[in-house]
């Protein structure tokens, strides 16, 4: 281990102990903040997991958060929390899979239509079956669990999130991806099951994303399928990894906080053209920075190192 | 059973017509339009609006919001769409641009209506005299709306596959590279297919608002449909359209009938799923080599 | 050079249909151990088909393709590759984003087969190929030989039985073309099995000890190549029935 690594390990932890005592410092209105930006800061992160490398377009986020958050209305109260969380991962993982081995087998195109409609179709599913079979539409959840609870939760899910990717990056599977996001007949006939990593990692962001719903859902105390499966949230989160750059494990987060401030300042300050601004703000993305924050750096990076050698040639 | 199969047809007609637009903007155009159902409610709107306020009759508003959208969508294309085209290096890289961008441009217009119009559902009662077709009672405006669709889609058909320009058109949704070859100016001619798609989806718009509900967020929904369809019947297929329309609106009007109304969605997807595992190219796509 | 042992890949009644058309139809050849064999055939005769046919690109309708003693028809490309089938593509594909290193490193990472043995190392398929101190160099840098290098690389870094090269060969230039042949051949004198697509009629003279012709899906010849070369009907499929040519 290199100096720098040690340094950037020591920053990192100090960084979670800082974040931890947060909650004890802070009002109620700021610890809110804080929640809803490790909230956007995992399932961005979650999102560039799988859509970095494959190049996959997935507005799927909102389907995984609700059946988190749907799992804690229905089970929150018969179990311990912890096997609630296990049970929405469970579910988070085997829904994911079941998405991924039929789809994404298909083209990037149909993945991207499919993704678009599952919370709908999710939604629907659960509906039906609160109206059909256990007759309730709408749940309380009256559970034990403070604010702070839910910050601290978040904030070790995150650093989760982080080393997964950080491993995911490292390992034989990250490599798979990356010469599957070069060029996926290569990647075949080097012996990669293309299918298979696809999937595992589909189903690993996924529970993530399903973990963030689940952990959240005691913030309301009323849940019903139209909360719990806001579509908005798919969005957003493809804006804000898009912003920070779906291709290193730290860039999404780069695009969650500041829009996530941003969005917040805008319901708060103008509930009525949140919506426009928010498509202005993406349009803003695509066109002037079509490879996010990270790609910025890099290139300025490059440019600078361009230079210097340009600069000692001469 | 007359009546579920009497409206999934008019449903499903409607789709077709829907898809129709869709599939040139995205077959010839090369643009996966996002905020496709958002033009339509977008003249759904506009068709409200002049009959609530100047007591335009929708078919004589036809007239006029069918060529608006026909420029808008043309500039449209040529100002906000052409950059994309020029700076994507591959056609995987121009839709992922193309989905983000109209992504972008689905949320402004959302928005825009929003601030409008605000979340609520409107509708407007025009021809809603009941008729008897084959011993079933439907509204009159249903019947209007499924016969125009008709009109426009046979006229769309023939204008693709009888004159010189719709020709080309197809020559580019089947080989885009190949077809400046044969002296066809694909940027142009994309645009106009744009365009044109823009023209259909406003006038489904119109034939729409005449017998549903809609509000400033319903266009997601006509998205996705649009989407399904033009997928399951084969990427710039018009046929393709015409049989997937039906097949979606056949089978959402039998489901809802005999099985649940909350399940339309669920069968969408099935569909869907159905068709490309058997077709992955779609029902007449061209299978892949 | 006929070897008598059992071959190393054995193609029967392979048969691929593209709605009415016939691209494969009813083949059958088989490449021994240490042997090159060209699959030749005018452009558009379903050697490339065949080709993807027996890398699982494509499954095949109907047919065998046996590599050792297993039966590998219809597997997916991924197993097949694992199995020791590696292959080069007729425009040539190269990992752009990434260093020649890790573009070899590619065809080792996944591959039992070639992960133990300790004597495959990155560096010594690169210079195996003539690319040697190019391991941290872009792929995207290379001019259009080294990349055809660093591909074959790659296929050879999978520790194959058997190497497919899909015109592996065009576009060089007649120098390259020289170094080129050089290095295939230098893969034969190590005992390796090769099934080569070609065109350039000097490399399949100097290379193949036997041929294997296509047209129209079908196979019409397959024997030692000075025999196959003077066939009448391999003329004829090349440059079409004598009073037309």
């Amino acid at each position: 281990m290199s100096v720098s690594q040690l340094l950037i390990g020591a920053v990192s932890l100090a960084a979670i102990a800082g974040l931890a005592v947060v909650p004890s410092l802070v009002d109620a209105y700021h610890l809110a903040l804080g929640i809803t930006l490790l909230q956007f800061t995992i399932l961005a992160t979650a999102w560039g997991l799988f859509s970095g490398p494959t190049r996959y377009v997935s507005l799927a986020t909102t389907a995984f958060f609700g059946v988190g958050a749907y799992t804690v209305a229905v089970l929150g109260e018969q179990l311990p929390w912890p096997l609630v969380l296990t049970v929405a991962a469970v579910i988070g993982s085997v829904t994911s899979a079941i998405v991924g081995l039929s789809t994404l087998r298909l083209s990037g195109v149909h993945f991207v239509i499919f993704t678009f409609g599952l919370a709908e179709l999710v939604k629907q599913l659960v509906v039906w079956f609160e109206v059909n079979k256990s007759r309730v539409l709408g749940r309380y959840i009256f559970l034990d669990i403070t604010q702070q609870d839910i910050y601290w939760q978040l904030l070790a899910l995150a650093v989760i999130v982080f080393a997964v990717g950080w491993l995911i990056a490292r390992s034989r599977l990250g490599f798979a991806l990356r010469i599957i996001g070069e060029d996926e007949t290569v990647a075949r006939h080097c012996g990669i099951n293309v299918t298979f990593a696809k999937v595992a990692l589909f189903v690993i962001s996924a529970v993530f994303m399903t973990l963030v719903g689940a952990i959240m859902a005691p913030r309301w105390t009323y849940i019903e399928p139209s909360i719990a499966f806001n579509a908005t949230i798919s969005f957003e989160v493809v804006i804000m990894a898009l912003l920070g750059g779906a291709h290193r494990v730290w860039g999404p987060a780069l695009g969650a906080i500041p829009l996530t401030l941003l969005f917040e300042f805008l319901s708060a300050r103008f509930p009525n053209t949140s919506t426009l601004i928010m498509g202005v703000v993406f349009l803003l993305i695509v066109y002037a920075l079509p490879s996010g924050v990270v790609g910025l750096i890099e290139k300025i990076r490059q440019f600078r190192r361009g230079s210097a050698a340009q600069g000692s040639g001469t | 059973m007359t009546n579920a199969v009497l409206t999934g047809l008019v449903l499903g007609g409607m789709y077709a017509l829907i898809a129709m637009g869709l599939t040139l903007q995205y077959g010839v155009a090369r643009i996966m339009n996002l905020a496709y159902g958002e033009f339509l409610i977008g003249s759904a709107f506009a068709s409200y609006f002049l009959f609530t306020g100047w007591a335009v009759n929708p078919l004589v508003g036809l007239i006029v919001i069918v060529p608006v959208s026909f420029v808008v969508s043309f500039l449209l294309y040529k100002i906000f769409l052409t950059p994309l085209v020029r700076r994507a290096r591959t056609r995987d890289a121009l839709e992922v641009d193309s989905i983000l961008a109209t992504f972008g441009l689905m949320f402004i217009v959302q928005g825009i209506l929003l601030t409008m119009f605000g979340g609520a559902y409107f509708s407007y009662s025009f021809l809603a005299i009941p008729v008897t077709v084959v011993g079933e009672v439907l509204a009159m405006n249903r019947l209007v709306a499924f016969a125009l669709a008709v009109v426009l889609g046979t006229v769309l058909y023939l204008l693709l596959t009888r004159t010189r320009i719709g020709t080309s058109i197809r020559a580019v949704a089947v080989d885009p590279a190949s077809a400046p070859l044969v002296a066809i100016n694909v940027p142009q001619l994309s645009a106009l297919a744009f365009a044109a798609g823009g023209a259909l989806v406003a006038s489904a718009g119109v034939l729409i608002s005449m017998f549903l509900t809609f509000s400033a967020t319903s266009g997601v929904v006509f998205t996705m449909k649009a989407l399904i369809v033009v997928v399951m019947g084969g990427i710039g297929n018009l046929m393709g359209c015409l049989v997937a329309g039906m097949l979606l609106g056949l089978s959402e009007a039998l489901v809802a009938t005999y099985i649940d109304p909350g399940l339309t969605i669920a069968v969408n997807f099935a569909l869907f799923l159905g068709v490309l595992l058997v077709r992955p190219a779609g029902i007449f796509g061209r299978g892949g080599r | 050079m006929m070897s008598s042992s059992a071959p190393i890949l054995k193609v029967e009644g392979l048969t691929r249909r593209f709605g009415g058309l016939v691209a494969v139809n009813d083949m059958g050849f088989t490449v021994h151990a240490g042997e090159i064999v060209g699959l030749l055939g005018p452009n558009g005769s379903g050697k490339t088909t065949a080709i993807n046919l027996i890398s699982g690109v494509l499954q095949p309708d109907a047919g065998r393709v046996v590599l050792g003693d297993t039966d590998i028809a219809g597997w997916p490309t991924f197993k097949i590759a694992r199995l020791g089938v590696a292959r080069t593509f007729q425009l040539v594909r190269v990992l752009d984003g990434m260093t020649c290193g890790d573009n070899v490193r590619a065809g080792l990472a996944f591959n039992q087969r070639a992960r133990i043995e300790s004597d495959v190392s990155v560096d010594g398929l690169l210079a195996r190929v003539g690319l040697a101190d190019h391991n941290s160099r872009p792929a995207s840098e290379l001019t259009y030989i080294d990349r055809k290098r660093l591909e074959l690389a790659r296929a050879l870094a999978l520790r194959p039985s058997v190497l497919l090269l899909d015109e592996w060969l065009a576009g060089l230039n007649p120098s390259e073309l020289q170094i080129g042949i050089a290095l295939i051949r230098s893969l034969k004198d190590e005992g390796l099995s090769i099934l080569m697509v070609e065109h350039v009629m000097a490399a399949i003279r100097s290379l193949c000890s036997r041929c294997v012709v296509m047209s129209s899906g079908r196979r019409i010849a397959d024997g030692p190549t000075d025999t196959v070369l003077r066939d009448p009907a391999v003329i004829e499929a090349y440059l079409g029935a004598p009073e037309h040519a």
